[in-house]
C-alpha cells in the first residue's frame, strides 16, 4: 500500500512534476472504480448481503397516537383508528399511506425498557446498554456495518442522516471498535427543521469535510498531497510503524473518496422532481431518498433521524409533553410521507427484500395526558417498527393492557429487539468483538430473546 | 548556533513572540553542573536493566535522539502540547550540556504539566470521563474532579494520597473541587467501583471474575465479590449507609453473601469506627501491597515510552509477564522510597538513555518494542492533537460557536474529540480513519491555520518584511515538527515556493506547505 502510494513520486519535485506524480497516483486508485449496479441485478444478485435502515425517532413517538391505538379508552387521545392492508391491524389515521404496507411490518407493541432519560435510553436503544463502567459499546450502525461491510468498499459503509448526536455522542459512536467504525455524518445535529424547499435540504444534507474548502481548488489540492507525500516520505524511512502505515493509507482511501464517482450517491442527482415529491419536501423525507441511494449502492448501515419539524413558527418534536395531538399529527405526516415512499421506491427497485428499515424512538409516551395537554416519558410499554427485509410482515407481536398502562403479552426489551434485528439481516447475535477491557463482547446481550416469528 | 538560526531568533523574539505562544523566558542560566539527585540514581538503575536486556539479546540500540526530538518529544509527553517556534529555537541554541534535564525541570514547574497530567491521570482514574458525552460528563462533576487533582497535582501530592481520597470520596486537605466523579460515573455501585479500582490502581482485569470463574484465571468469583464488598454500602452519601457497614455483600443471582476481603486474601481486622471505605483505601495505599506500586510506575513507563513493561498496563497476571522484572521492582521499590512522588518517577524517566533513543530504526535487531532499543512511535490523544494544533497555528479555539443547547457539541474541539478520542487500540498501534483524514483534509480548522489571511502563523510569517523564502521555510517547519527542514528538503520546496511560474503567489505556496505538515503523521504522531 505505502509502496503503491509513493513510488510515482520523483525526488525531484516541482509543481508540474508533482501534478504528474498525482495524476498517476490518483489514475492507480481510480482503477478500482465504483459502477452504479442496476436494479435487476441488484435484487437478483444471491450474493447480495442485507441492508438495514434506521428510522430514529429522537425524543420518543407517542405510540398511543401511532401504532398503538386505544379507541374508547379514556387515555386514547383525539386520534381515530383506520384499517389496513391487513385485516384486523390498525393504526392512527394520521398514518393513511403506512397503512397500505402494514403486510410488509411486524408491529411490536410490547416494548418494554427500563430507562426514561432521553440521553441514557438513546444509548440504550443504541447499544444495548446504559452507560456505564469502562466499557465503550459500539452503537448498532458501528456493529451492524462492521459484521456486513466490505472494508474495501469506496463509500463509508455506515452513514448517519441528520442524526442529533448532542442528547447522546457515545450512542452514536464505534466506541470499542475504534474509529474505523464510525459513521460518516450528513447533516448531523443540524437544526433544520423548516427548509423552504429543496436547494436548502440540499445545503443542509451535506457530508461532513467530504468537499474541499470554499477557496482550495483540485489543482491546489493535488499539489498539497504531492508536498505530502515528500513530507512522508521522508519520515517514513526506517520507522516500520503501523501507526505510519494506517495514515497513509486512512489518506489514499479519503483521497479515492474525495475523487471518486461514488461521492455522488451523497447527492440527489438523477433522481426525479416527482419522486423526490413523493418523499415529501422534509430533510427527514430526503434523508430517506438518500438512505435509498446509499443502500442500492451497496452500503449496508444507514440511520436517518426524524427530531423536529417546523409549523407556523412552533416546533414540533417527539418530545410532546405538550400540545401532543398538533405535534404527533404534524410528525405523522412527515413520517407517513416518507416511510411508505421509502418501502415503495426499495420495492420498486427490487430492495425492499434485502433491506431492513426499523422505526424506534427511545422509548414511548405516558398513556395518560398531562395537565398541559401532553404525554411524558413512558419506556414500560411502548411500540416498534420492523419492515421490509428478513422480516414476515402483517402481523403485531405482543399486547399492551387496554389503559395502555402496561404489556400484557411478550414483552420485548432492548436487546430482544436488537436481537431480533440481527437476525432478520442474517446475522448471528452471538458473534463476538475484542471489547477495550480485554473481553470479549456478543453483538447482543446473551441474555436476548429474540422475536423468532417475526423473522423470515 | 548556526547564522540562520541565529537571525531566525532574533526574528522570532522581536516580531512573533506575542504571537506564537513566547510563554516563557528561560531563567538565567545556572552556572556548573546540576547537582546530582535521588532520580539520578534510578535513571542509572534504568540505564543498566535496559541495557543488560540489550546485550542479553544481542541488540544493538538506537542512537540518541537529536535535540529536536527530544523536544518535541518531551512537550508532548509532559505538557501535551508541541513546542512553540520561540520554545524551538531557544533550546536548539541553549549551549549548556544540562540543558535536556533542565528542559524537563522547567516543564514540571508549568501549568502545562498540571494540565496535562491532570488529563492523564483523570483517563486512569474515571475512563468514563473522556466520553464525548457533555451531558454525563457535566453532570457527574468531572469539571469538579479535574479541579480537585489538579490541586493536588499542584502541591505534588504523594499518589497514595490521592488515591486514598478517591475510594473514600473525601479529602485529607481543603479542596475547591471533588473526587467524588469516580464514585457518580461508577454509578456508586458497588461491582463498578471494584472493577474500578482493581483496574485503575492495582493494573488488575477483575470484571470477567464479576459473572463467573474462568478456569485458569487467578481470581474467582468469589475473590470479586469479596473486594466489592467494601463498597457495599453504595454512594457516598447514601443516607442509610453509616459506611461503617458490614461489609458484606450479596453474590447476585446466588444466596451467597460474603464479607469484605482484600485481594491477597487478607481480611481486615475490626477497627471501630474506621469507614470500609477508608480500610480499602489504606489497604490499597499500604507499602506492604505490591500491586499498587507496581501498577503505578508501570503506567508511568508506559506514558512515556508507549508500551508497559507489563503490557497491556492494567493486565498484570502470570500469563502476561514483565518484560523486565527486576526494573518494574527497582522503579516500585524508588516510588516508595519517595512516598509516590510523581515527578520523581518523570524526571527518573525522561532522563534516561532509552527515553532518548531515536525513534528512527538504524538496526534490525530494535524490531521488537519490548526491549526500548528504539522510541516507540505513538498516536496522540484527541486534546494533545487539538492542542498542538492551536499551537502551531496560532488559532484560538473559534468560540463563536454557538453554545446553546442545541449545539453544545459543534465545536472543533469536541468534533476532534469524537474522532480522535476513542483510540481503543494500545498507543504504538493507534490507527488512522478515513473520517479523521478527512478532517483534517478538509475541516474548517485546519483549512484555517493553512490560509495566507486566516492564519496567525502564515500572516506573522508573511508579515516579517526581510524573510527570505528559506527563512519562511524553516519558521513553518519549526513550528509544525519542532525541527529545521533537512537540505533535501529546503531545495525541494524552494522549488515549489519559486517553480516556473513567475506570478506564482507565494503566499498561498507557503499555505500549501504549512498544511502539508500539518496533515503529515510526522506531526500527529508522538516519536
Amino acid at each position: 500500500m505505502i509502496d503503491s502510494l509513493w513510488k510515482n513520486v520523483d525526488r525531484t519535485f516541482s509543481r508540474r512534476d508533482c501534478l504528474a506524480g498525482m495524476a498517476t497516483f490518483l489514475a492507480a486508485g481510480s482503477s478500482r472504480s465504483w459502477m452504479p449496479l442496476m436494479a435487476a441485478e441488484t435484487a437478483a444478485n444471491p450474493l447480495r448481503k442485507r441492508s438495514c435502515i434506521l428510522l430514529w425517532m429522537n425524543g420518543g413517538p407517542s405510540q398511543i397516537d401511532t401504532f398503538d391505538m386505544k379507541p374508547g379508552h379514556a387515555n386514547g387521545g383525539e386520534f381515530k383508528e383506520i384499517e389496513t392492508a391487513v385485516p384486523g391491524i390498525r393504526i392512527s389515521e394520521h398514518l393513511p399511506k403506512l397503512a397500505a404496507w402494514t403486510k410488509r411490518m411486524a408491529i411490536i407493541r410490547s416494548m418494554s425498557t427500563r430507562e426514561g432519560d432521553h440521553s441514557r435510553a438513546t444509548h440504550l436503544l443504541h447499544t444495548g446498554y446504559v452507560p456505564q463502567g469502562p466499557i465503550q459499546y459500539p452503537t448498532l450502525g458501528s456493529l451492524l456495518s462492521k459484521e456486513l461491510g466490505d472494508v474495501k468498499s469506496e463509500l463509508p459503509n455506515f452513514v448517519s442522516i441528520l442524526s442529533q448526536r448532542f442528547v447522546s455522542p457515545t450512542a452514536y459512536g464505534p466506541g470499542f471498535l475504534g474509529s474505523q467504525y464510525s459513521p460518516m455524518l450528513v447533516g448531523s445535529n443540524v437544526f433544520n427543521p423548516n427548509a423552504a424547499g429543496l436547494a436548502d435540504i440540499d445545503r443542509t444534507m451535506q457530508v461532513e469535510n467530504l468537499r474541499l474548502p470554499q477557496q482550495v481548488t483540485a489543482a491546489q489540492r493535488d499539489r498539497r498531497l504531492g508536498l505530502l507525500q515528500e513530507v512522508e516520505r521522508g519520515f517514513q524511512i526506517d520507522r516500520p510503524e503501523l501507526p505510519i502505515m494506517s495514515h497513509a493509507a486512512a489518506y489514499d482511501q479519503a483521497v479515492r473518496l474525495m475523487k471518486s464517482d461514488a461521492v455522488g450517491a451523497f447527492g440527489f442527482s438523477g433522481e426525479s422532481e416527482s419522486l423526490r415529491e413523493r418523499y415529501g419536501k422534509t430533510t427527514f423525507g430526503q434523508g430517506c431518498l438518500l438512505a435509498r441511494r446509499l443502500v442500492e449502492r451497496g452500503v449496508p448501515f444507514v440511520d436517518v433521524t426524524l427530531s423536529n419539524v417546523q409549523t407556523d413558527e412552533r416546533f414540533n418534536t417527539w418530545d410532546s409533553h405538550q400540545d401532543n395531538f398538533r405535534v404527533v399529527k404534524t410528525l405523522s405526516s412527515v413520517l407517513d410521507t416518507a416511510w411508505s415512499a421509502l418501502l415503495e421506491d426499495l420495492e420498486s427497485r427490487g430492495l425492499l427484500d434485502s433491506t431492513l428499515v426499523v422505526w424506534m424512538g427511545e422509548f414511548g409516551r405516558t398513556p395518560n395526558m398531562n395537565s398541559i395537554g401532553g404525554r411524558d416519558h413512558f419506556p414500560l410499554a411502548w411500540s416498534s417498527v420492523l419492515s421490509g427485509g428478513g422480516i414476515r410482515g402483517g402481523q403485531v407481536i405482543g399486547k399492551t393492557r387496554e389503559d395502555g398502562m402496561a404489556v400484557e403479552d411478550r414483552p420485548v426489551s432492548e436487546t430482544d429487539l436488537l436481537g431480533t434485528i440481527c437476525l432478520a439481516l442474517g446475522l448471528d447475535p452471538s458473534s463476538q468483538n475484542m471489547s477495550n477491557v480485554g473481553r470479549p463482547i456478543r453483538l447482543v446481550d446473551p441474555k436476548a430473546n429474540p422475536i423468532k416469528e417475526v423473522v423470515l | 548556533m548556526t547564522p540562520l538560526t541565529m537571525r531566525l531568533k532574533s526574528l522570532a523574539l522581536l516580531v512573533m513572540a506575542g504571537i506564537l505562544f513566547a510563554e516563557s523566558q528561560v531563567d538565567a542560566q545556572q552556572a556548573g553542573a546540576p547537582v546530582q539527585d535521588a532520580a539520578d540514581e534510578l535513571t542509572t538503575v534504568i540505564d543498566r536493566r535496559i541495557a543488560d536486556g540489550w546485550e542479553r539479546n544481542k541488540i544493538e540500540p538506537a542512537p540518541q535522539a537529536d535535540d529536536s526530538e527530544f523536544l518535541r518529544r518531551t512537550y508532548l509527553n509532559v505538557i501535551g502540547r508541541i513546542p512553540s517556534v520561540y520554545e524551538v529555537l531557544e533550546f536548539l541554541d541553549e549551549t549548556s550540556p544540562h540543558k535536556r534535564r533542565e528542559l524537563i525541570e522547567r516543564l514540571l514547574d508549568s501549568p502545562g504539566y498540571l494540565s496535562n497530567f491532570t488529563a492523564v491521570w483523570r483517563d486512569v482514574i474515571v475512563p468514563e470521563a473522556a466520553s464525548a458525552d457533555n451531558l454525563l460528563v457535566q453532570r457527574s462533576d468531572v469539571p469538579r474532579f479535574e479541579t480537585w487533582l489538579r490541586e493536588r497535582l499542584d502541591r505534588n501530592d504523594g499518589f497514595d494520597r490521592i488515591v486514598r481520597e478517591v475510594i473514600t470520596g473525601t479529602t485529607e486537605s481543603r479542596s475547591e473541587g471533588s473526587p467524588l466523579a469516580f464514585d457518580r460515573l461508577k454509578e456508586g455501585k458497588a461491582e463498578n467501583l471494584a472493577a474500578g479500582t482493581a483496574r485503575a490502581f492495582l493494573g488488575v482485569r477483575l470484571e470477567c471474575a464479576q459473572c463467573h470463574n474462568h478456569p485458569f484465571a487467578k481470581w474467582q468469583r468469589e475473590d470479586f465479590w469479596k473486594l466489592a464488598a467494601f463498597y457495599g454500602d453504595g454512594a457516598i452519601g447514601n443516607n442509610t449507609s453509616t459506611g461503617t457497614g458490614g461489609r458484606k455483600i450479596m453474590i447476585p443471582d446466588t444466596d451467597k453473601e460474603v464479607q469484605a476481603a482484600f485481594l491477597d486474601g487478607s481480611q481486615p481486622s475490626a477497627t471501630g469506627q474506621v469507614t470500609s471505605r477508608a480500610i480499602l483505601a489504606n489497604w490499597v495505599t499500604a507499602k506492604e501491597n505490591r500491586y499498587f506500586a507496581r501498577a503505578t510506575v508501570n503506567r508511568v513507563w508506559a506514558h512515556f515510552f508507549g508500551i508497559g513493561i507489563v503490557d497491556p498496563v492494567d493486565d498484570f497476571d502470570e500469563k502476561n509477564p514483565a518484560s523486565h522484572p527486576e526494573l518494574l521492582d527497582d522503579l516500585a521499590n524508588a516510588f516508595l522510597a519517595h512516598n509516590y512522588d510523581l515527578k520523581f518517577l518523570v524526571r527518573a524517566i525522561t532522563r534516561s538513555r532509552p527515553y532518548q533513543l531515536a525513534s528512527r530504526r538504524s538496526h534490525p535487531s530494535q524490531q521488537d518494542p519490548h526491549h526500548f532499543a528504539r522510541m516507540l512511535v505513538k498516536g496522540l490523544t484527541s486534546d494533545q492533537l487539538f492542542d498542538s494544533l492551536i499551537w502551531a497555528t496560532g488559532n484560538a479555539e473559534n468560540d463563536n460557536m454557538r453554545q446553546g443547547f442545541f449545539f453544545r457539541n459543534n465545536g472543533q474541539r469536541e468534533r476532534f474529540r469524537e474522532l480522535f478520542g476513542q483510540q481503543i487500540s494500545p498507543p504504538g498501534e493507534v490507527q488512522t480513519s478515513i473520517l479523521q483524514a478527512l478532517l483534517m483534509l478538509n475541516g474548517e480548522f485546519v483549512d484555517q491555520a493553512s490560509s495566507p489571511e486566516r492564519s496567525m502563523t502564515l500572516s506573522a510569517i508573511i508579515a516579517v518584511p526581510f524573510f527570505n523564502n528559506e527563512q519562511r521555510l524553516e519558521t513553518l517547519f519549526l513550528a509544525a515538527l519542532a525541527r529545521p527542514p533537512r537540505s533535501d528538503e529546503v531545495a525541494l520546496y524552494l522549488n515549489y515556493f519559486e517553480g516556473e511560474d513567475p506570478n506564482q503567489n507565494w503566499k498561498q505556496a507557503l499555505g500549501d506547505v504549512y498544511w502539508a505538515l500539518l496533515n503529515s503523521s510526522e506531526f500527529s504522531l508522538n516519536h
